[in-house]
């Protein structure tokens, strides 16, 4: 019984009654900054203490968040690894209030406990669980908190939590709609163990970790309780409505000074999950006035495989773009997204059927970061906020998963952290990029030492280090990703999962002339005991993809795959790799500095091959002197060649439209090129 | 007579605080960032001036001088340190420069790592082309899996020297587990370039600086010692050849950020840093029960940071695990001193795009060109500039007068960029700039406190620093902290506070044991636990030998990083044993975490049904020293009337514009005592009591305010 018309309107605050706004003008010289200042310690405070009791790794990786919402269930402020959950966690909210409030069977008092992770009614997908809690005073209900955070496993057909062969919702796992599942501040055993069930691979997992989402959301709650008992209801009102309007009048003056436009980007995803096939996601962004819109129109069609995500999940994703750059440096409020309108249509991959297999939604949506990134550094290039002109992070937030039972005995299911932190940022309007960045979703993360994995899993790495040429190209370089490599080891087998929508095609491109990051294939070395040869010390050891993929040193059986896996089981001693992309680069590559490219090769960061080819410098390979000379001759040369190859727009349509990928890479477009439904979707 | 003197050399001011038998002098001098023996000397001569003695004859009956210094990370934040080779385990070459992936965040607020688009990765300290990669592996069990390959490594070492490495940090994956392939390392270094070849070039490995698990922040801890000996070992010659000059004879000790202090000998660089604020941590845990209390927060405000220390329950007992230095997350374990960007020199802005919000710090003017009523040419109004303009602080009274400051110039400020933007008079903008830096201060306190599992209210709050004292009601109330005490000596607190400083040595050593598995069972490795335990007993034990305190009786305590069953964070606990003998010790070490654990988080939380793991081991070693006493003085009275200097109109919230006594602070009495609104006015500082605040000269001497009606 999810609520479109609640999941729609829920990122938007509700309109502030005249009591509100009577509270808010009450507040005295100073209130807003000190109490504002305030409410951001205590979520800080709710976020430390989830981050520090919970097992997930993606509490490492910064997936979580702990935020102060209104009465009405309106953000008012967070604490967050990822802005995706403060703004999910609204519509929950508001459902309770809306359907449960009044509903005898259920009710709402204080000590209650509300847990989730349904997506349809609002979030994410179902790895993504939260625990909510009303904050009264007096009797009323006050406000909220909501305490949320990514957990890698659902009891789904396939372990950890994102099923990249799942059909149809029915192959997901858990998914719980808003519950109660503690009053008088305590937690019902029977549901924990209901949860533990479901969990069953990672039952240890389950139990601490909702245990630490509502050890933060009491905290929380505590802290908000000794406020409304010092400063009364009426303040508190006052102060939220204040931080909600304040951050929408600063959004829509900030909005105002970009230049009126029709802004546009596509990018496309090579996989539906399943199967090969090119899925189109077009971004239109319109400015007007103060508003934005952002539309989705022309995205391919909804299809059978996990690679979708709903509406909400989408627009999630724009607030992470927008909360992290053009609005970096305003309160993360509901007010924020007041003035955004979001077209995204129905039947597509970005609304899929409510049927539909969604739990590889992040994986999806995040076509949207360098969609908004490209049209939204358009729209500032030539405003006060040029200073955030940047391609965004490689968008592809892939990391296997791990399914065994580890060296200790102990049964675990979770993320490889370091590979999900490992992405790099794309360049700058005056400046490289950084590489290996972050994670996506939530920059801030950290990727776990060699060390602490070892530790907790039965792995060995090979190789964790930077990946030559992994960064787009451009004036200014984007950064690199990693090359990685894991072996089984101290265990007779673990199984690996992973999705990942770009192995073959890169989404996110290049800005103003750079080139778009590289790709990266997934890679296994089977049939071999890489550990046994290793102790006689006698084989060479690779340190990069390349090295293993071009000398093969363990004399195995290479595999190369698309990096969305389904489960794989990898014995004993085989080895496989997760290396991450780079992000795009910026401008022409022929105006970088020739020095500045034997730097990236001092550091590894480019190989020779491109040096000469793509940048064309000329050099001593061995000193890395530049022949200036020489390398202003080869650019020259270049950019004559680039007329000669060049063609008068006229010719270039006409040419460029008889073109058409293959078949494979059309099966679940949708017709070409415009991505209209061609396909009926039957779910069972 | 015997005398021992403690200095604390700051970025600005170098204190001195000497301790003659039953007489305590306290003094301050400019720091002379070239070279700190000139300070350092400086100090001391003015303190034997005030004891009447010449610098030769204090230092010749001097028994101890013990001092603490973070200049030495000022060769960090420079980059000039010396040219080092870096020798990781192949595959691994990156690690300091991935650093965990986000290191661009490490170090700076979060305010700015929020803007993605401009962050920036901090320029390393080691080029990447003076890394290498030894073929080696070795597995978490510590067992050998790819043999060092000693060839190959002998080229690289070459590569290094010709590239122009001078001192090696050798840090591999798992040596603290087994070093093996560290110690041949630094063997091949040795046998190829020994002293008559390019001189001594020292080799650091990971195994001996940080033997405890995590590559990143353990090779950083060795980068760091390595890089900043050099410069260390040369001021610390300078300083003792000075000393030796004029007669001192006696060791030379260092407040280390442990909590205690250890010969120049045995200190590398880090246990360095943040020495200064650690002291006054330790100073506060001294006083602390002098006032009857065992809940102390220290609070020093500062020209841009504000530091936070706690003492709790009679124990200092609150570290930060892998702090950030400069910006390098290092394996290190100091007291926790949490700091944030707040002072006197914090920056006022007023925001139009977020309904003109009044923002103080984290930026600051810094002390170049300073807040605009220092006239050096500074435009941006700072909080010294609204404390100028609201009265409490006297222009011409700023540091005894030293530096004359223009209320003019403050006023012009604070009218420009605060109050005409929100249309309201100067004062209330510099009331409401006020409010909200207190805020900030005191809220941050708050959170710290409570984060901790403590109650604020149940604390007393130690003023110290220069601007501590000015701000300090302002922000207990925010805190919720009622009584504050203001030291006589508050401004060179961190000096007194390593006067009051044992000596401590800390030995760390990872090793993963399951103190309650999974099953239920529980640990019966005794004999790892333990050999662990013996193991670190033994390296204080020597290490008390060189320093010659063989005989001394040494505190033994062994506090063990645990956690449940896979979870990422450990808790530090206090364990009641030091070796295991039986069932029932092993469950008094699972009730001492459990206990840590439930005060600090939540019963909610308690999981022991997934496990209980010990990841550290850390012993402290501990040979006691005496303190200096703090004696308590005859009542004179309260009537405080003869160290009234005069009035003058101070701006006090909910009260305004307001006539208001100021009293000269060396002329107040033990006993006297007033209500606020005041201001009280030393050479080092400005007390300001606000409204709805007692304040009384206590009987040490010591000033304490309390808020009325508490």
């Amino acid at each position: 019984m999810f609520d479109v018309d609640l999941i729609e309107k829920g990122l938007k605050p509700m309109p502030a009654t005249p009591e509100m706004i009577a509270a808010m003008e009450e507040l005295g010289p100073g209130d807003y900054e000190i109490y504002s200042e305030k409410l951001n310690l205590i979520v800080e405070e709710g976020k430390k203490v989830m981050t520090m009791m919970g097992i997930s790794s993606m509490l490492h990786s910064g997936d979580t968040m702990a935020a102060v919402y209104t009465a009405e269930g309106d953000l008012v402020t967070t604490a967050c690894g990822t802005y995706l959950h403060c703004v999910t966690g609204q519509i929950p909210v508001k459902f309770i209030l809306k359907y449960f409030q009044d509903d005898p069977s259920v009710g709402l008092r204080e000590g209650d406990v509300f847990y989730c992770n349904e997506a349809i009614y609002g979030g994410i997908h179902n790895p993504d669980q939260f625990a909510i809690m009303p904050i009264f005073h007096e009797g009323e209900i006050c406000g909220w908190t909501v305490v949320g955070a990514h957990q890698s496993e659902t009891g789904g057909k396939e372990p950890g939590g994102e099923v990249t062969t799942a059909v149809t919702r029915h192959d997901e796992g858990m998914k719980l709609t808003p519950i109660k599942i503690g009053e008088n501040y305590l937690i019902k055993a029977d549901l924990l163990k209901m949860m533990e069930n479901f969990i069953s691979r990672a039952p240890r997992m389950q139990v601490t970790d909702v245990k630490a989402r509502v050890a933060a959301c009491d905290r929380i709650r505590i802290r908000m309780q000794q406020l409304l008992k010092s400063k009364g209801r009426r303040f508190v009102t006052g102060l939220f409505r204040k931080m909600i309007k304040e951050s929408e009048d600063g959004v829509r003056k900030r909005i105002k000074d970009w230049n009126d436009g029709i802004y546009r980007h596509v990018v496309f995803i090579d996989t539906t999950g399943a199967e090969a096939s090119l899925l189109r996601v077009p971004l239109t962004l319109h400015k007007k006035g103060d508003r934005l819109t952002i539309d989705f129109t022309g995205t391919s069609p909804e299809h059978n495989g996990s690679f979708q995500a709903l509406a909400p999940c989408v627009r999630a994703h724009c607030a992470v773009n927008l909360y992290q750059s053009p609005f970096h440096d305003f309160p993360i409020s509901a007010g924020t997204m007041e003035p955004i309108d979001f077209i995204i249509p129905h039947g597509t991959i970005l609304d899929p059927d409510p049927e539909a297999a969604i739990s590889c939604s992040p994986t999806t949506a995040s076509a949207a970061f360098p969609l908004l990134a490209v049209t939204l550094s358009k729209m500032m290039y030539a405003s006060p906020q040029r200073d955030q002109v940047c391609g965004f992070c490689s968008s592809n937030s892939s990391a296997p998963m791990i399914t065994c039972v580890n060296q200790h005995g102990a049964k675990v299911v979770d993320f490889l952290g370091f590979p999900l932190n490992a992405w790099g940022l794309a360049a700058r309007h005056d400046c490289d990029g950084v590489d290996v960045f972050g994670f996506p979703h939530g920059p801030w993360g950290k990727g776990p030492d060699v060390e602490d994995t070892e530790r907790a899993f039965p792995l060995i790495h090979l190789y964790q280090r930077g990946q030559a040429d992994s960064g787009g190209y451009g004036k200014y370089r984007g950064g690199t990703g990693i090359a990685l490599s894991y072996i089984v080891h101290n265990a007779p087998y673990a199984i690996f999962t992973a999705s990942c929508k770009e192995s073959k095609f890169p989404t996110t491109t290049g800005l103003f002339g750079g080139y778009s990051e590289t790709v990266v294939p997934g890679i296994r070395v089977t049939g071999i005991d890489a550990i046994e040869q290793m102790k006689a010390g006698k084989v060479e050891l690779p340190n990069s993809d390349y090295e293993l993929l071009t000398k093969n040193p363990f004399k195995g059986k290479i595999v190369r795959e698309h990096q969305t896996r389904p489960p794989l089981i990898v014995k004993k001693g085989e080895m496989i790799c997760s290396s991450t992309q780079g992000a795009g680069g910026y401008g022409d590559c022929l105006e970088r500095p020739a020095e500045s490219v034997m730097q990236d090769i001092r550091q590894e960061a480019l190989t020779h091959w491109t040096a000469r080819n793509v940048y064309k410098v000329a050099y001593d390979p061995k000193t890395l002197k530049v022949d200036e000379a020489a390398t202003e001759k080869l650019r020259a040369t270049e950019r004559r060649n680039r007329l000669k190859r060049g063609r008068p727009y006229h010719k270039f349509v006409k040419e460029w439209s008889k073109l058409r990928p293959h078949p494979q890479a059309l099966k679940f477009y949708g017709t070409w090129p415009d991505a209209k439904k061609n396909r009926e979707v039957i779910r069972i | 007579m015997s005398a021992v003197i403690d200095i604390d050399i700051g970025g600005t001011f170098t204190d001195c605080y000497i301790t003659r038998e039953r007489e305590q002098v306290w003094c301050k001098s400019r720091t002379t960032a070239y070279d700190l023996s000139v300070c350092m000397i400086q100090a001391i001569e003015e303190g034997a001036r005030r004891l009447n003695l010449s610098i030769e004859d204090l230092l010749g009956e001097t028994e101890m001088i013990r001092y603490s210094t973070t200049l030495a990370m000022n060769k960090l934040i420079q980059r000039n340190g010396p040219k080092l080779g870096l020798i990781a385990t192949r595959g691994f070459e990156d690690t300091i420069f991935i650093g965990r992936c986000s290191q661009w965040a490490d170090g700076i607020p979060f305010k700015h790592s929020r803007n993605i688009a401009r962050v920036q990765r901090p320029v390393p300290l080691i080029d990447r082309t003076m890394v290498v990669g030894a073929h080696e592996r070795i597995d978490s069990n510590g067992k050998v899996i790819f043999p060092l390959n000693e060839d190959v490594f002998l080229e690289q070492l070459r590569g290094l020297v010709d590239r122009g490495a001078r001192s090696f940090v050798v840090s591999l994956l798992w040596s603290f587990r087994n070093p093996e392939h560290e110690q041949r390392i630094k063997e091949l270094i040795t046998e190829e370039y020994n002293d008559s070849h390019l001189g001594n070039m020292p080799v650091f490995l990971s195994s001996e600086i940080a033997p405890r698990m995590y590559e990143y922040p353990r090779t950083m801890m060795t980068i760091l010692s390595a890089y900043l000996h050099q410069s260390m070992y040369q001021e610390l010659i300078g300083i003792t050849e000075e000393l030796r000059d004029r007669e001192y004879q006696k060791p030379l000790m260092m407040v280390h950020n442990t909590g205690g202090m250890a010969s120049v000998l045995k200190t590398s660089a880090v246990n360095t840093y943040n020495g200064g604020p650690v002291a006054g941590v330790m100073g506060s845990y001294y006083l602390a029960p002098h006032y009857g209390f065992r809940n102390v927060i220290s609070a020093d405000m500062g020209g841009t940071s504000f530091d936070i220390g706690l003492v709790a329950e009679g124990s200092t007992r609150f570290y930060q695990f892998q702090p950030v230095i400069d910006r390098w997350v290092v394996d290190a374990t100091m007291i926790d001193v949490r700091s944030i960007g707040a002072g006197g020199g914090s920056i006022i802005r007023v925001n139009p795009l977020l309904g003109n919000q009044v923002v103080v710090g984290p930026e600051s003017v810094g002390s170049h060109p300073g807040p605009a009523c220092y006239n050096q040419g500074g435009l941006d109004p700072a909080v010294t500039d609204a404390d100028v303009v609201l009265g409490y602080i006297n222009p011409e009274n700023f540091h005894g007068g030293k530096l004359a400051l223009s209320k003019e110039l403050a006023l012009k400020a604070i009218e420009e960029k605060v109050s005409k933007p929100l249309g309201i008079s100067p004062e209330e903008g510099a009331l409401i700039a006020k409010r909200v830096v207190d805020a900030k201060m005191g809220n941050e306190i708050y959170k710290e406190t409570v984060l901790k599992g403590f109650d604020p209210r149940d604390f007393i709050l130690f003023a110290i620093g220069g601007a501590g004292p000015t701000h300090a009601t302002g922000f207990a109330e925010f805190a919720l902290l009622d009584t504050i005490v203001v030291f006589r000596f508050a401004s060179t607190f961190c000096a007194y506070g390593s006067s009051t400083m044992d000596l401590v040595h800390l030995y760390e050593q990872s090793l993963h044991l399951h103190l309650l598995d999974v099953r239920g069972a529980w640990l019966k490795e005794f004999d790892a636990f333990n050999a662990i335990v013996d193991g670190l007993t033994a390296k204080a034990l020597q290490d008390f030998r060189g320093e010659g305190m063989k005989d001394a009786p040494i505190k033994w305590q062994l506090e063990l990083d645990m956690k449940f069953g896979g979870q990422l964070n450990t808790k530090r606990a206090v364990v009641p044993v030091l070796k295991l003998r039986s069932e029932a010790d092993v469950k008094a070490v699972y009730k001492a975490f459990e206990k840590e654990y439930s005060e600090t988080y939540s019963t909610m939380g308690l999981t022991p049904e997934a496990g209980v793991e010990i990841e550290n081991f850390v012993l402290r070693a501990t040979v006691h020293h005496d303190k200096p006493e703090l004696r308590k003085l005859p009542v004179v009275g309260p009537d405080p009337s003869g160290a009234l200097s005069g009035k003058r109109p101070a701006y006090w919230h909910k009260i305004g514009w307001k006539e208001t006594p100021i009293y000269a602070l060396p002329k107040l009495q033990v006993g006297n005592r007033f209500n606020g609104p005041a201001i009280v006015e030393a050479e080092d500082t400005t007390i300001v009591v606000e409204p709805g605040w007692s304040f009384e000269v206590d009987q040490f001497g010591n000033n304490l305010m309390k808020k009325l009606g508490a």
